[in-house]
């Protein structure tokens, strides 16, 4: 309870991307598998990641990319056959186990997920569910909580709290849900906000306004956010730093700029084709990425995503290519550096 | 609500009197004379008219229907043909407290054994724990209650002096415990599966992946966020054993030599003495519809998801 008011106190961190910062989780080297023996099935590989305080960072993938295993594997709460095979997490600097996950889980790290339609309990009350981790965390009376719990809900623009307060969550809309459940997770003031797809099951429109929300609330509590998406859009207008996974493993890291402007993986920029554009004319289709990532656990000796790269060559599909690269901007790719390569990429200057 | 209410009582009272309505006819339907069954196998054809008169039994089967229907609408169940000048009322009055301590014991043991053994199968998965429940479950579900009730005499009663043999004394729990047991076991075998199955699914809901994320010890999240969700199909099925208990069970009471509603229901029936039949079964019929609608008010304390409208 203590850390937690001294937290409140700290002054806000600068915003200057080149400032060295306190990690608030490191991912080293991470690897997730399901099964054991002959069944494992390696989803996560050799993951490493580094979230600093009030950065936001963007993690994007398609459906099956390892996206929110990762997510999981943070918070220590992998689904039934899931375990870190090998690597760790890093919370603040300590080595994150299921068993002390107490600690931090919920209040230095807090996570809400895809859809807020089943991610709050049915039967419970709006205003229950929201004192429980208050009560529970920071050890309130019951009228603190209820005052506080006001609070949040007003914070994320509930119209009218002590109504939403007494309700059951199925009287709310859906984008209702994800603003209480938002209110939810940063109740504590967490220094990492993971959002597992916060907006996928959500109206465009609504869409908008949760993301507002996220970005007002972070901000407001400092929080450092790790946005997971499959919309390299929504993650590129949010986050300053992108991590490119596909098939386990990351492809690509960078500044959002970097990113953007400098493109120097073919499925990064195969993705960033696919997401249409505000401004210029709209093509006839959307572009679309050939063939489909493989399946969870084939592994082939070479590089994921050769069999739908449009540049691939004889060596893709024999050997992996391994991310290399400073930390901050790396890519995962043979091509890369080749006079081959199309565009003009700079890796290895400043992150 | 309040409609709802009343709709629901007018509902209650028609099934009520059909169910009376239904045994009295087949009280009439037994190919037997009642007046015969009270007079004795020696008895002279006229004393057996002469009975038959008195009881009423000369008249139209209408007539009697009604004269039956307008004493049941003054809240009189009638005169027992056979036991001499006793109200169906006072027997019945005499023989519910027991059935009612069986049937509320039945229950007590359905609940306690079954929601915890569902509870901790459920969490602990293909464990030895759960092993042990599904064995017991099994055996649970497939012991006729006459074998295990007589098995439990024989070793607890008999053989090891842990509890009263037969009948009723004081204190009357202690009398209980065996039958309210062979009573609740089945009950608890299957309910022990239900929750089993409805907590590994609530367990697998997102909102108790988020309760986690949240933070939140296993134990609050339990209490919570697990048990009202166990609850709802157990409510259920709780009301109608409650209900059904209440109607008194024959097989129990008789093999433990209870007192209680079934013995007096079968000990009328071999009599075809129709008072007490109607009677019987009526107390029956009011608590399985009562325990329904208790239920269904039950159901919308636990999930607000479901209301109480007219016409559900």
């Amino acid at each position: 309870m203590n850390h937690q008011s001294r937290r409140a106190e700290t002054t806000p961190i600068p915003t200057d991307v080149d400032a060295r910062r306190d990690p608030v989780v490191e991912l080293d080297d991470l690897s997730v598998a399901f099964g054991s023996g002959s069944d494992e099935v390696e989803v996560v590989r050799g993951v490493s990641l580094r979230i600093e305080r009030g950065q936001r960072v963007g993690l994007v993938g398609e459906s099956g990319s390892g996206k929110s295993v990762t997510a999981r594997a943070i918070m220590q709460l992998l689904p039934a056959p899931g375990r870190v095979s090998s690597g760790r997490v890093l919370i603040e600097g300590a080595v994150a186990s299921p068993r002390g996950a107490r600690r931090w889980r919920g209040t230095t790290v807090a996570m809400i997920t895809q859809d807020p339609l089943s991610s709050l309990n049915p039967l419970v009350r709006i205003g229950a569910q929201m004192t429980e981790m208050l009560r529970h965390h920071r050890g309130l009376s019951r009228a603190q909580a209820r005052a506080q719990a006001l609070e949040l809900l007003e914070a994320v623009g509930i119209p009218d709290p002590p109504r939403t307060f007494r309700q059951f969550p199925s009287v709310l809309s859906g984008g209702m849900r994800q603003r209480v459940a938002l209110a939810i997770a940063i109740s504590c003031r967490p220094r990492l906000l993971i959002a597992d797809e916060p907006t996928t099951a959500l109206d465009v429109t609504i869409q908008a306004q949760v993301l507002d929300l996220l970005e007002a609330m972070s901000a407001e509590s400092e929080s450092a956010v790790l946005l997971i998406s499959h919309d390299l859009g929504v993650v590129a207008n949010f986050c300053d730093t992108i991590v490119v996974m596909y098939a386990g493993r990351v492809v690509e890291t960078g500044t959002t700029d970097q990113i953007l402007d400098e493109t120097a993986h073919p499925y990064t920029l195969a993705l960033l084709a696919s997401v249409p554009s505000m401004g210029g004319d709209l093509p006839e289709r959307l572009a679309s990425i050939p063939g489909s990532p493989p399946a969870p656990g084939v592994v082939t000796p070479g590089c994921p995503f050769a069999p739908r790269c449009p540049i691939a060559q004889d060596r893709c599909s024999r050997e992996a290519p391994a991310l290399v690269g400073p930390p901050g901007r790396s890519v995962a790719c043979h091509a890369f550096g080749d006079a081959s390569w199309p565009r003009p990429v700079s890796v290895g200057g400043a992150p | 609500m309040i409609g709802w209410v009343a709709r629901r009582f007018a509902q209650m009272v028609l099934v009520v009197f059909g169910v009376v309505t239904l045994a009295f006819v087949f009280a009439y339907l037994v190919p037997a004379n009642p007046a015969r069954m009270v007079a004795g196998p020696q008895a002279s054809p006229q004393a057996v008219a002469s009975i038959a008169r008195q009881l009423g039994l000369d008249r139209s089967v209408w007539s009697q229907y009604l004269s039956f229907l307008g004493r049941l609408l003054h809240g009189n169940l009638g005169v027992s043909f056979v036991l001499q000048g006793r109200t169906v009322a006072s027997e019945i009055a005499t023989a519910l407290p027991y059935t009612a301590a069986l049937a509320l014991g039945g229950v007590l043991w359905e609940i306690v054994l079954g929601i915890p053994v569902g509870v901790i199968a459920a969490y602990r998965p293909r464990s030895v724990i759960d092993r042990v429940a599904t064995f017991g479950a099994l055996l649970g579900l497939s012991a006729p209650p006459f074998w295990l009730g007589l098995m439990l005499i024989y070793f607890l009663a008999y053989k090891v002096s842990l509890f009263p043999i037969n009948g009723v004394g004081h204190p009357l729990i202690w009398y209980l415990i065996l039958p309210s047991f062979t009573l609740g076991v089945g009950g608890a075998a299957f309910y022990s599966r239900m929750v089993r199955t409805t907590v590994r699914q609530v367990l697998r809901s997102p909102f108790i992946e988020f309760a986690r994320l949240k933070g939140m010890p296993e134990r609050t999240i339990l209490g919570r966020h697990v048990i009202r969700h166990a609850l709802l199909p157990v409510v259920t099925m709780l009301g109608m054993d409650l209900g059904y208990f209440l109607g008194g069970v024959l097989i129990i009471e008789s093999i433990f030599g209870i007192p209680g509603v079934g013995q007096l229901a079968y000990a009328s029936i071999a009599t075809i003495d129709i008072p007490m039949i109607t009677g019987t079964v009526m107390v029956a019929a009011v608590f399985m519809v009562l325990m329904n609608f208790i239920v269904d008010v039950t159901y919308t304390l636990i999930d607000p998801r479901v209301r109480l409208r007219r016409g559900r």
